[in-house]
């Protein structure tokens, strides 16, 4: 059934290919037909002589994943765009075209994503010179209008939209025409940083990327660096893991939950649910030091391990939350205002879904049962039960019905943990100099917003050669066009806010 | 000779002040219900209890720069905030506080006030147009509609209270519930006027002229200081005068054992403005369309069945 | 009170002039809201209450809205201002003239009662009797000529809109 692109099996067991450009749209186009229908993570790589891009697909149905090895021509830096049949390779080949200077030939739209348009220069090459200048003069591109139609600005500053967000919207009249979503203004060069510092002194930065979910941030990283060590984590550090990214999933989703409503215009709610959310901030703060940037998951293990106070304190705040739980359900879910606003709203069909690399809630909102716990496990998952949330109805309450469950599951599983925490160390034996041999591989947990990956290179030495973050956040968003189509302007916040987008890793 | 004008002008600086303060009043309860409501305590720090915040805040509005923007139509700018504030004054001239307590006991006093308060409309148009602002412009036509929309059903739902009490005169009405509040037999009426009575005064969950998660601004973005404060104030002065009107007409106004009639006026009156309040707090805001449709399709049929039945039972 | 009659006449001419000679469409609507306020106020002073909150309810708080929604809707800031000519002027000037003599001259022909009965004192009700016993059939065929409107104004708006 898998067409033959001349497999391998790479340093982490993935099949993978070396295809020449020419050949790549013909080989998507076979692994499509064998059932390959997603676009996992779309990386530019530059290997010193040459650039590179690399594809990695996955067969939703059959559980299966491949990566694409693609060499870029030196004398012209050009490689066939997958555009038409990925939606999903939109926004990254635009990032790699920023990054890298790669031309994505048929791409229709191709110009900078993360960067200024007047940027000088592809700041990921290797031999990008950081004193090089970097910027032209500024200038607003001149938008298309018909004349019935208007383009209206929102953001980035904007009480809604959630983080630095710009997004131009096509007015016509009332309705929704187009929308352009305009990001990089939290741009902040993590994925350069992580070539400039080893693998130790680079832990703190993951934090930094989903800042709302940097536990699992901490995961996808640690999770990849020693997958690349060939690393045996203790069960006990894995259980950890798992006790620290569903509290951290439990909290997003509060968040979540709070701005969601108060796009709607209930404010309340937004109240409560920080209450709940400092509770979950102070039992990381016992656990972990801090309230947001935890620095808690380290290559090999947790840095502190759980103390008998501290797990009493999580039992206690478990039934507290469940009650709270209900509390909300009672306020808001069969709520006629609220009903009215998110029933039928924002629709995207579960073939539209996969087709634009959406992942996390959004994509099981659409119907699509794929939760990387269960179906890519890692970690300490295959040892625990739980339920993956769906909806069937593709719209926003089916996107809020999802979050609210999985709030309850990840309590469950939270519990779970605490009953079954083996003993052992918290740690691994690590050596000071993490020096894992040269390599490709890539790790993906699932966090708050979805899949969350790292694609990490190593050289052997003990400075990554190359991190890819893949953002479910920036995968996400670009199924934001789709389900603004046809909308009143006034459901367009509140769609937005049904993805649940943070731009700190929409930018990295 | 100068007798009636001397009492005239006592009689509106009487008013003008309990409007105001009623008005003042009304942001540090709002503000502290709502606080309470949302776990936290309010404002607690400028004077006992946070009393004396709505001075700050108005002390604060009147020490801005008055900001008018660039090609703004200047007299309707400064026209509009007035225009919003002085039909709540209009309107608050026939209410009776109490038997005998009322500026003016005018025999038309419910329809007085249904008409001065439909003014108010204009002020939203003028403030959304003057701003030279698409969306302003857009807002404020926006309020304009809603306010225009419900106000049918609003004054179709006290027409079943003039039935049943014979007159429009406020003490009238009054008068006619000293057996039964109207609130109990037009409970259908009572319903519908308190939506359309939230909804007049653009509260929560018909604020959509000040939602900021709205594209579309309001219309009293470009407004800022001192006429900013005349339409805050004008809102919470509708907010009283909306409360007071059901009181009158619903609950039976300064009727209660025990308490001079002044007091049970003010609880009752405090009571539905509880209730209004209580609204904003846990309401998620409705979408224009949807407002729309459910004040044309079900508030007005409704009001209209209320007739109806008050209609028939006056019959019978 | 004869100084409430002189503030109204004040108002109510002012008014009208605004609505003449305002530059600005807008404004001439407002200005004849002002107009309409004034008109109330005679009602009041002659003692027809109702009718004078009436016309407020109406002229002021609907008739006004609409004029005020069909000028702001369908006009562009940029549109030329009416041009102030002399020739304008006369003619208008000279329009108005032969109005006043015409109505003056009238006016003071006819023989105006004096002394006006006093007011009825529930001219509501009244009012009320009138619509409904004398009146009924005129006040039907308004309200039908009124639901026709609505009627046609909704189709009207159905079908530029297309969607609801």
């Amino acid at each position: 059934m898998m067409p033959d692109l001349g497999w391998e099996r790479g340093s982490d067991d993935l099949p993978r290919a070396h295809l020449p450009p020419e050949r790549l749209p013909s080989g998507v186009a076979a692994l499509r037909q064998a059932g390959f229908d997603y676009l996992i993570c779309l990386s530019g790589v530059d290997r010193g002589e040459a650039r590179q891009v690399v594809y990695h697909l996955r067969d939703t149905a059959r559980h299966r994943e491949v990566a694409l090895y693609v060499d870029v021509p030196s004398r012209r830096e050009e490689v066939p765009s997958l555009t038409d049949q990925f939606r999903a390779a939109d926004w990254p080949e635009r990032e790699v075209y920023d990054l890298f200077g790669v031309r994505f030939a048929g791409h229709p739209d191709l110009r900078r994503i993360l960067l200024p348009e007047t940027f000088l220069g592809h700041p990921l090459r290797k031999d990008y010179r950081e004193d090089d200048p970097e910027v032209a003069p500024e200038g607003e591109p001149e938008l298309p209008a018909a004349p019935d139609e208007m383009w209206i600005n929102v953001g980035p500053q904007h009480p809604s939209t959630h983080g630095v967000f710009r997004m131009l919207l096509k007015l016509s009249g009332e309705t929704v025409e187009g929308c352009r979503p305009c990001i990089g203004y939290l741009h902040r060069g993590f994925e350069k940083l992580a070539e400039r510092r080893d693998y130790v002194q680079y832990q703190p930065y993951p934090d930094r990327w989903d800042y709302l979910a940097a536990m699992n941030n901490e995961h996808a990283y640690v999770g990849a660096v020693e997958r690349l060590m060939q690393l045996e984590v203790p069960r006990r550090a894995e259980y950890l893991r798992v006790l620290a990214t569903e509290l951290n999933r439990v909290a997003s989703h509060l968040l979540w939950l709070g701005t969601f409503l108060l796009d709607l215009g209930a404010m309340s709610p937004f109240l409560y649910t920080f209450r709940e959310r400092e509770m979950i901030m102070e039992l990381f703060n016992e656990l972990s030091g801090a309230r947001m940037t935890y620095n808690y998951l380290r290559i090999g293990g947790a840095a502190h391990d759980l103390t008998p106070e501290l797990a009493r304190q999580i039992r206690a705040f478990l039934p507290y939350f469940h009650r709270r739980l209900a509390e909300y359900e009672a306020l808001i879910s069969d709520n006629e205002i609220f009903l009215a606003r998110v029933r039928g709203v924002g629709l995207l069909p579960p073939d539209e879904a996969l087709n634009r690399g959406a992942s996390g809630p959004l994509l099981r909102a659409s119907g699509v049962d794929w939760d990387l716990r269960r179906d890519r496990p890692y970690g300490a998952y295959p040892e625990l039960s739980f339920q993956v949330a769906t909806a069937s109805t593709w719209d926003l309450h089916g996107r809020y019905l999802v979050r609210l469950a999985e709030m309850r599951e990840s309590c469950r599983l939270v519990e779970q943990v605490l009953d079954g925490l083996p003993e052992g160390p918290h740690r691994a034996k690590v050596p000071v100099r993490v020096r894992p041999p040269a390599g490709d591989t890539y790790f993906a947990v699932e966090s708050p917003r979805g899949e969350l990956g790292v694609f990490l290179i190593g050289d052997g030495t003990d400075h990554a050669w190359r991190l890819k973050i893949r953002a479910p956040s920036f995968m996400n968003l670009m199924s934001l066009e789709p389900m603004l189509q046809g909308h009143l302007a006034a459901d367009a916040i509140a769609i937005l806010g049904s993805i649940d987008i943070l731009l700190g890793e929409v930018d990295r | 000779m100068g007798q009636p004008y001397l009492r005239l002008a006592a009689a509106a600086l009487i008013l003008a002040a309990f409007v105001l303060g009623t008005a003042a009043f009304l942001v540090w309860f709002e503000r502290k219900l709502l606080g309470r409501m949302q776990v936290r305590p309010g404002p607690n720090r400028v004077g006992p209890g946070g009393l004396l915040q709505p001075v700050a805040d108005i002390l604060k509005l009147t020490v801005k720069e008055d900001i008018l923007p660039e090609h703004a139509d200047r007299p309707l700018f400064r026209l509009a905030p007035l225009m919003a504030f002085v039909p709540a004054f209009a309107a608050f001239v026939v209410l009776p506080f109490g038997p005998g307590l009322v500026s003016a006991d005018l025999n038309i006093g419910l329809l007085w006030i249904l008409a001065v308060s439909t003014v108010s409309v204009l002020a939203l148009i003028a403030a959304g147009w003057a701003s030279n602002s698409k969306y302003a412009l857009l807002g404020g036509m926006r309020a304009a509609a809603q306010m225009i929309s419900y106000e049918v059903p609003l004054v179709l739902s006290l027409i079943g209270v003039v039935l049943a009490a014979g007159s429009l005169r406020l003490g009238r009405i009054v008068a006619a519930q000293a057996h039964l509040w109207f609130a109990v037999p037009q409970v259908l009426g009572f319903i519908v006027y308190l939506i359309a009575a939230t909804a007049e005064s653009n509260r929560s969950p018909f604020d959509l002229p000040e939602g900021e998660s709205e594209l579309v601004a309001g219309f009293h973005t470009e407004y800022s200081g001192v006429r900013f404060a005349f339409f805050f104030l004008a809102e919470y002065s509708y907010v009283f005068l909306a409360a007071a009107i059901a009181t009158l007409a619903f609950l039976g106004g300064w009727s209660g054992p025990f308490l001079p009639p002044v007091v049970w006026f003010l609880v009752k009156t405090y009571a539905v403005i509880f209730f209004i309040i209580w609204l904003r707090a846990t309401l998620p805001r409705i979408r224009i369309d949807q407002l729309l449709s459910f004040g044309w399709k079900v508030l007005l049929p409704l009001s209209l069945v209320n007739i109806f039945l008050v209609g028939l039972f006056r019959f019978i | 009170m004869p100084e409430a009659f002189g503030i109204l006449t004040l108002a109510t001419l002012g008014g009208a002039l605004g609505v003449v000679l305002a530059t600005d469409v807008v404004h001439s609507a407002y200005f004849l809201v002002l107009a309409f306020l004034g008109v109330a106020g005679y009602y009041f002073l002659l003692g027809g209450e109702f009718v004078g909150a009436v016309q407020i309810l109406i002229y002021a708080g609907a008739v006004a809205v609409l004029f005020l929604f069909a000028v702001m809707l369908t006009r562009r800031r940029a549109d030329p201002v009416w041009g102030r000519s002399p020739a304008r002027w006369l003619g208008v000037g000279g329009a108005a003239a032969l109005l006043a003599w015409l109505l003056l001259t009238h006016l003071e022909r006819h023989p105006w009662p004096t002394k006006l009965p006093p007011p009825a004192p529930h001219n509501t009700a009244l009012i009320g009797k009138a619509l409904f016993r004398p009146f009924v059939v005129p006040f039907e065929v308004v309200s039908v000529l009124l639901l026709a409107a609505l009627v046609g104004a909704l189709l009207l708006a159905r079908k530029e809109g297309g969607a609801s």
